[in-house]
């Protein structure tokens, strides 16, 4: 209880909230701008949170990403153009929404309902984080080899591109990860004899890079302005929203379950989220042919899914280290910068810090609803702004931002290239996600696998000795055996279909 | 720009076969079994068999008549390329200019160039830029009290 009055105490000091608030309108802007992600949002607050104490600069990104999953939807209810791809699920459904003259309850119900899934998300993070973190405690480095060979296969199996790219970019990740000295043996690897090679390609610059750079050598190709004509009229959004808590509350409790368990999943996110309770919201509804002409069902049920995703990835990130989206894989990164390793020892060690998270997340949530409703009446605005202005201005912040960390020009370098890496995977249709958790996880499967098979003395069957470990193993090996089994299944019925 | 499976794969084939030969010079440590060449092999030998399918996958794909992806209309268009190329150039830019010019005026240069690429008129592209490095510096200098280089401006401090 000391602890949770210490976090409060720091919480609201004057200097946090002010941080909390300019996060909130950073990240409501960012969301509403399309091309703009929640990712990037955070990629482009890492140089900045560098400079702070922990409990704003962790503050600042988990306001400004909820703000701006939540702001995302407000240019795909006005425009058809979602402003983050967490909200491209239901795009189609709020514009056809809109089109009906219900663009009042679109975008109350994309906030309102943000705002009830953040807060579930919360809700769950809050009980299970610290149980979990007590439970692994006992985990050796069996337990911790399999969650993240878990983790990583799930970032390939779970994601809609195809199985092959996805494994392309894994290895790319864990092949990043080998540089440097960072290995069981101390053996400098791939340094080519650099000196800033030896601690590894640096995590900070690589995201920024991936999330933010990427972004503007994208923009750079296809720079052309289409002025957004807003004709849709928005009044008092939140009119009628008790109806719909009414209306739909299994949709509600659905859409945030699923969310914050597709959240904790690694490698998974909010979009991810939202598409898949979107297509759950379908099937199970009662009235499933309304789904697609303007029907508030999905929405209520998807955007609650990606508000509650993103307290759901903060679950592995904080227990075992494995994030369970990019944005907490940057969040990781931030966390190691401060002295604070995720695992299961950080609700020991930094527990005024923890509940710090926990007050912010509850606080983001809420300050929602009336900064979401000013966001609403300022799209007009926002979304019109010059995407030729804002590139210059987030690309000299990323070359200030990355520069300033270290000072150092090679940390700049690996910001470039692993802008264009990311830039050109992306435009072939290889995932991003996998290569950022093999970059993340890299290391700790080595260490864990190498320090197991010393334990073991080479006996691989010792990895399935433990209870918790034989069941994570037997679970991962199914993971990747599932998709054989699929394949054999279908090629057997095929077969059978063809003699019939 | 979006390349051919068939060149992906041959190109990712290539490097998984450096890499593994790079790996293969990797002391052992002596009596361990497991050395720092382990994990490098294992990834290059899945990069190699994931360069195979790519490959095969591409083949298939010509076969069942699938049309090269074509270079980008952006590439033809000169302006697009400079913009783009004017990315990796800001960045060599602001190190080489960074220290001598001190930051504020070389951010102002830097946008104001960026700007006038990306089509800003050169009123806006003048007063944005000079707000930005302003509230940048004020942003870093001041309130995250991050040493940025004053260089040219030195005498005016503040």
């Amino acid at each position: 209880m000391t602890h949770l009055y210490a976090a409060l105490a720091q919480v609201t000091d004057p200097f946090v909230l002010g941080v909390i608030l300019v996060a909130a309108i950073f990240g409501l802007f960012v969301g509403a701008v399309p091309g703009l992600s929640a990712t990037m949002a955070v990629a482009l607050l890492v140089p900045v949170t560098f400079f702070m104490d922990p409990v704003p600069a962790i503050a600042m990104m988990v306001t400004s990403t909820a703000m701006a999953i939540t702001s995302g939807d407000i240019p795909g209810c006005l425009l058809r153009i979602p402003g983050t791809p967490s909200s491209a699920a239901y795009t189609d459904e709020a514009y056809n929404m809109t089109r009906k003259g219900l663009a009042d309850q679109a975008l109350g119900a994309s906030i309102v309902f943000s705002c009830i899934g953040g807060l579930f998300g919360t809700l769950v993070l809050i009980t299970s984080a610290p149980m979990l973190a007590e439970f692994a405690l006992n985990f050796s480095s069996y337990e911790f080899f399999w969650l993240v060979v878990l983790g990583l296969s799930c970032a390939i199996f779970i994601s809609p591109a195809s199985t092959l790219r996805g494994f392309v970019s894994l290895l790319i990740g864990l092949l990043l990860a080998c540089v440097g000295m960072n290995n069981p043996a101390a053996y400098p690897r791939f340094t080519f004899g650099n000196e800033d090679l030896l601690n590894g390609v640096t995590l900070l610059p690589m995201m920024v890079g991936m999330f933010a750079l990427s972004e503007v050598l994208r923009y750079a190709t296809h720079a052309h302005q289409t002025h957004l004509d807003i004709k849709a009229q928005v009044g008092n959004i939140f009119t009628g929203m008790g109806g719909l808590m009414r209306k739909y509350p299994k949709s509600i409790v659905r859409g945030s379950v699923l969310g914050t368990l597709v959240g904790a999943l690694p490698g998974a996110g909010a979009d991810i989220a939202a598409w898949m309770s979107y297509g759950l919201s379908k099937r199970l509804s009662r009235e499933p042919e309304k789904f697609g002409t303007g029907h508030v069902e999905g929405i209520v049920e998807a955007g609650a899914a990606n508000n509650s995703a993103l307290a759901g990835a903060w679950i592995p990130a904080l227990v075992f280290g494995i994030p369970g989206d990019s944005i907490t894989a940057i969040v990781i990164g931030v966390l190691y910068m401060k002295n604070m390793a995720p695992g299961p020892m950080i609700f020991t060690n930094s527990p005024v810090e923890m509940y710090a998270v926990f007050t912010v997340f509850v606080l983001a949530n809420i300050i929602m609803l009336p900064l979401g409703y000013l966001a609403v009446k300022a799209s007009k605005k926002v979304l019109n702004v010059p995407r030729n202005v804002l590139m210059p201005i987030i690309l000299l912040f990323c070359i200030v931002g990355t520069f300033a960390i270290n000072n150092s020009v090679f940390d700049v370098m690996v910001m470039l290239g692993v802008g264009i890496l990311a830039y050109l995977m992306e435009e072939n249709d290889f995932p991003i996600a996998p290569a950022v958790l093999g970059v993340v996880l890299g290391g700790m499967l080595e260490e864990h696998f190498v320090f197991s098979m010393i334990k073991a003395d080479g006996d691989f069957l010792m990895f399935f000795s433990r209870p918790i470990a034989c069941g994570l193993g037997i679970l991962a090996l199914l993971v990747w055996l599932f998709p054989l089994f699929r394949g054999a299944y279908r090629m057997a019925t095929g077969v059978r279909r063809m003699q019939a | 720009m979006k390349f051919d499976d068939i060149l992906i794969g041959a190109v990712l084939g290539v490097f998984s076969v450096i890499v593994f030969a790079a790996a293969q010079t990797f002391p052992a440590i002596p009596g361990q079994q497991f050395g720092a060449s382990l994990f490098p092999t294992l990834i290059a030998v899945g990069l190699f068999i994931c360069s195979v399918l790519l490959v095969a996958q591409g083949l298939r794909a010509r076969a069942a008549g699938a049309r090269r992806p074509a270079w980008p209309d952006w590439l033809r268009d000169p302006m697009s390329v400079l913009r783009f190329l004017m990315v990796p150039a800001s960045l060599v830019f602001y190190f080489m200019a960074g220290d001598w010019l001190g930051f504020l005026p070389c951010a102002f240069v830097l946008l104001v160039v960026l700007f006038r690429i990306f089509g800003v008129r050169w009123r806006t592209a003048l007063i944005v830029a000079l707000v930005t490095a302003l509230v940048i510096h004020f942003m870093f200098y001041r309130i995250l009290q991050v040493p940025l280089p004053w260089g040219l401006l030195e005498p005016i401090a503040w």
